[in-house]
């Protein structure tokens, strides 16, 4: 098995913000589950530190929190993401994608070292 | 927004844990059942759960770190700590946080009064234009001339019409002590003090009226309407604040003046003016009326923009020689303008006492400083372990470290609320019992800048105490104390070092201190003995007036006569006579000459008293030479004047003074007796000219009345009421007041600078002999295994007893020493708060050190004893 990759900071944030989008409400249980299988299992990802920045992310207005009732009715806090929330994943991702752009131009094709 | 968030995260904390403990259960339960819909065994399901989710305390201190403020909630978490750990070590936090609030009140009670009198500006409009002219001798300011106080008329007028400089001049007449008046009509007689003021005197300040209206023009010209301002505490006190006194008249010395208005609530012209004086009523002056009688003008000016007090000064230098070549009637006067800032006028007399006072106090702080570090010292050897062992469970240094500093800043907050306490208490005594007369004292109190002082004092004296252990932690190996026994200081020199520096200081700081307070308490010694040259115990004075009711001289003396020997007719009463001047209560004074030389050759400048027949036994002046005066100086016989010594010697040096012939303004008369002198002024100022006159020759229509009686004066006040009331029912008798209340009010604030430095230096003291009490009680602790061992092979006790003892001399005397040496240095500054000492006393320079000698003497005997009678057997048992 090959070892999972570390987040880099601040991306948790960002896959929490595309989760909601993609998903609409849903709680953390629910975003923790998704984001693992989006990334295959490959990322490092203690479920309890979603909660972190499930409060930072409401602390900045972008996304709210309400408790509801799950499937199978059990009582969770769901989480919904805010305009403020789709405008800073719009942003957020644009930058990101520029990045990935600029990192993938400086380390070029893969081929070997000297 | 969001740090308002976050702080409400942190005081909502338990709940939103309790929410996020419910949230991170739900989510391991849907993840079980998850699972077991997977395939697992329901236990395994559960187990795979708690692993996928990862440590909920971690996931506990991660939302805390996100949503809150994590720094502040260490920082409480620790406040909480240290708190914990005071309660528990309740002996050392008690003397701690006690020395901590005396150090803290004592500062900000300081403090506040030095900002009140010193550093606040006045409660004027742009205080720093307002000058203060005062009058005295050509070229020689700040000479003791008994004019300096006032200026003629003539000369302010001028002064005030010719210099471009000044903005504004206004004046008022400060001889308002001894013209009462007696507000009759409804209600009780009243005596009140007013003062006459020039109409643009307040203007001039920046004062607005509380309601109506200061003094208009037509009112302050001869024959104007009579015009009265009150003030707000009489207009309170007497009128029930009614705004409908304005345009009503009242009747003061029996005549009815309209008042026109009424001063503000915070203006206090006799806090300024005249402190120790409450003024009642202002009264306009009447500036061609006064024209004739000499100095009788206190000028106030307000600078002009931009111009300095230099180019005034300058300016008013040549208004007053170009007056003296074009006014022959200023030839032989006394007039000269010495101008200072207003503000310091004001606070003269106690600026040079209240930096002295600061800075003891300051030096008080300093020693609490050194005994709190000493404190924390011996107790930091005893958390060595406790702090080890966190150390070895994963604490880092700059963590423990913090923790000491927030521990100090826990006991410096317990410390500070004591302070405050103590200070607010001092403030309530010292402001609200009016026993202290100092100018502006009424605003003495703690206010948001005394708070903040106090806080940062606080928070150094934390810091300095706290950051003493925090080093030791930080500079040492704490592993290494782990393997130690609680035995293993014996050697640590570096430690004793401090401590014992430490001790030195404090008691060198207490010495200064102790020689400073002494000397001050000599100097009120010698003042107490001063010959005041009257005997101010069983004797009491009332104001009394002859109201206009009396309508010519005649009546007016018939009345005084009348008044006298039906007082002098009350049983106990052994002497009773009239005086227009109390000593210590106000003064004036005349230029007099000898009428066998011209007058400008040799002008004197005396105090001038009209006093009744039998003033001289009433009061208890002793005669020198000649006769007192007799029921037969009257208008109708020769001028007589009675001098006192220095006068006499001063006219007549080396000549006989009974029979010769003095003049003044209103005439010749003839020197009839010599008296002693008497302290007018201040009781630290010698006694200057003074002559006085037969009241029925010079009368007058307010004067004070005398009584000696054999017992205690306020006992026999109602008789003495009585009687007077007999001759005049309209007579207020509200200011009845024993003369040693006058001798008290003279001393007030020598005797507060006194007291406070007293106790400044007893609090020192304390702490010092608690600092040697500390150090050597501790190292016996230390050592005690080895005091029993030494006892254990034939020591005597003795012997153990008296190298302790040694111990704490030795830090005594290195502390003297320096002590002695300060104190010679300070005390220098201390030189114009001192009577009848030298700086270098050498009575208070032996006595003082002796004194905490035999107290550091006592608190090394007590540990030192403990040693002596250690018991070796259990001392060598329980190492």
């Amino acid at each position: 098995m090959t070892k999972k990759i570390d987040l880099l900071p601040g991306t948790l944030d960002l896959m929490v913000l595309r989760t909601l989008q993609a998903m609409g409400p849903q709680h953390g249980y629910g975003i923790a589950r998704r984001i693992e299988q989006v990334s295959g299992n490959q990322v490092m990802l203690n479920q309890g530190t979603i909660y972190a920045s499930l409060v930072r992310l409401q602390q900045q207005r972008r996304i709210s929190a309400q408790w509801g009732v799950s499937d199978n009715n059990r009582r969770a806090k769901f989480y919904e993401i805010s305009a403020a929330g789709h405008k800073k994943l719009a942003r957020d991702s644009e930058a990101w994608w520029r990045l990935a752009g600029v990192i993938e131009t400086m380390l070029g094709p893969q081929e070997s070292g000297p | 927004m969001r740090w308002a968030r976050k702080l409400m995260a942190v005081v909502r904390k338990r709940r939103l844990d309790d929410e996020l403990q419910e949230e991170l259960a739900a989510h391991v339960d849907m993840l079980t059942d998850d699972n077991v819909a997977a395939g697992m065994s329901r236990q395994e399901a559960r187990r795979a759960a708690r692993i996928a989710v990862g440590n909920l305390g971690v996931a506990h201190e991660l939302h805390r770190d996100a949503r809150g403020l994590p720094t502040l909630e260490s920082f409480l978490q620790d406040l909480r700590y240290a708190f914990r750990t005071l309660r528990r070590d309740y002996g050392f936090t008690t003397v701690a946080v006690l020395i901590l609030a005396l150090g803290i009140g004592a500062n900000a009670t300081v403090f506040s009064i030095v900002d009140a009198l010193l550093l606040r500006p006045l409660p004027f409009t742009q205080p720093d234009q307002l000058v203060w002219i005062e009058n005295g001798d050509a070229g020689n300011p700040g000479g003791t001339n008994p004019s300096k106080l006032a200026s003629r008329v003539l000369v302010y007028r001028e002064w005030r019409d010719s210099s471009g400089l000044f903005a504004d001049m206004a004046a008022y007449s400060p001889f308002f002590t001894r013209a009462s008046w007696a507000l009759t009509g409804d209600g009780e007689p009243e005596r009140l003090v007013g003062v006459r003021v020039t109409d643009n005197l307040f203007p001039l300040l920046g004062v607005d009226p509380h309601v109506g209206r200061f003094f208009a023009s037509e009112e302050v010209v001869p024959e104007g309407p009579p015009a009265v301002i009150l003030s707000y505490g009489l207009w309170q006190r007497r009128f029930e604040g009614d705004p409908g006194m304005i345009g009503r008249s009242v009747i003061l010395n029996d005549q009815a003046w309209t008042v026109v208005g009424v001063t503000p609530q915070d203006f206090n012209f006799g806090s300024i003016f005249a402190p120790g004086y409450q003024v009642d009523l202002f009264l306009p002056a009447i500036l061609d009326n006064m024209d004739g009688s000499g100095n009788t003008l206190s000028v106030v000016g307000r600078l002009g923009r931009g111009a300095s007090l230099v180019a005034a000064q300058a300016e008013l230098d040549a208004i007053n020689s170009r007056l003296g070549e074009e006014r022959p009637e200023l030839e032989g006067w006394t007039f000269a303008a010495f101008l200072s800032p207003l503000h310091e006028h004001v606070s003269k007399t106690v600026r040079n006492a209240l930096w002295l006072l600061w800075g003891a106090v300051g030096m008080v702080l300093l020693i609490v400083c050194a005994n709190l570090s000493n404190l924390v010292l011996v107790r930091g050897v005893s958390r060595r372990r406790e702090l080890a062992v966190r150390a070895a469970l994963g604490a880092g240094t700059g963590r423990l470290v913090r923790q000491l500093l927030t521990e100090s800043l826990a006991l410096a907050l317990l410390g500070l609320a004591g302070g405050l306490a103590l200070a607010f208490a001092a403030m309530r005594v010292i402001v609200a019992s009016q026993v202290v007369v100092m100018p502006m004292l009424e605003r003495a109190r703690i206010d948001g800048t005394a708070l903040a002082l106090a806080a940062l004092a606080t928070f150094a004296v934390a810091l300095i105490m706290g950051a003493v252990p925090a080093l030791q932690v930080s500079r040492r190996d704490p592993f290494a104390h782990l393997g130690q026994s609680g035995r293993g200081a014996i050697g640590d020199r570096m430690q004793t070092w401090t401590r014992s520096s430490l001790v030195i200081a404090e008691v060198a700081l207490a010495c200064t201190l102790l020689i400073g307070a002494g000397l001050l308490m000599r100097s009120f010694g010698q003042i107490l003995d001063v010959d005041l040259g009257f005997e101010p115990a069983h004797s009491a004075s009332v104001q009394i007036n002859a109201g206009s009711r009396y309508e010519n001289q005649e009546a007016v003396d018939e009345f005084y006569r009348q008044l006298v020997t039906q007082v002098r007719n009350v049983p106990g009463v052994d002497g009773a006579a009239l005086s227009d001047n109390l000593p210590l209560d106000g003064n004036r004074s005349w230029g007099v000459w000898r009428t066998d030389e011209e007058a400008t050759d040799d002008i004197h400048t005396a105090f001038v008293r009209l006093v009744s027949e039998g003033y001289f036994d009433a009061m208890g002046i002793s005669l020198q030479a000649g006769r007192p005066f007799s029921p037969d100086d009257d208008a109708d016989t020769e001028p007589v004047v009675i001098l006192n010594q220095t006068a006499a010697a001063a006219l007549w040096p080396g000549e006989e003074a009974i029979g010769k012939m003095a003049t003044i303004y209103a005439g010749d008369f003839r020197v009839v007796g010599v008296v002693s002198d008497v302290r007018h002024n201040r009781m630290d100022e010698e006694a200057g000219l003074e002559m006085y006159f037969a009241l029925p020759q010079r009368s007058t229509r307010g004067v004070s009345l005398v009584v000696r009686t054999t017992g205690d004066p306020l006992a026999m006040m109602g008789q003495i009421r009585t009687a007077v009331r007999e001759v005049d029912p309209q007579i207020p008798f509200s200011d009845f007041r024993p003369m040693e209340r006058l001798v008290d009010r003279a001393n007030s604030s020598r005797r507060f600078f006194m007291s406070m430095l007293a106790a400044f230096a007893g609090i020192a003291l304390l702490l010092a002999s608690l600092g040697i009490y500390g150090v050597i009680s501790y190292s016996v602790g230390q050592r005690r295994a080895e005091i029993g061992l030494r006892l254990a092979l034939g020591a005597l006790p003795g012997r153990v007893l008296f190298e302790e003892v040694r111990r704490g001399i030795g830090m005594t005397l290195a502390g003297l020493a320096c002590g002695m040496a300060g104190a010679l240095l300070v005390t220098r500054l201390m030189t114009s708060q001192l009577y009848g000492v030298g700086t270098t006393d050498p009575v208070t320079y032996s006595a003082m050190p002796a004194v905490l000698l035999a107290v550091a003497l006592f608190a090394g005997f007590l540990p030192a004893r403990r040693a002596a009678r250690t018991d070796p057997v259990t001392a060598l048992r329980d190492g």
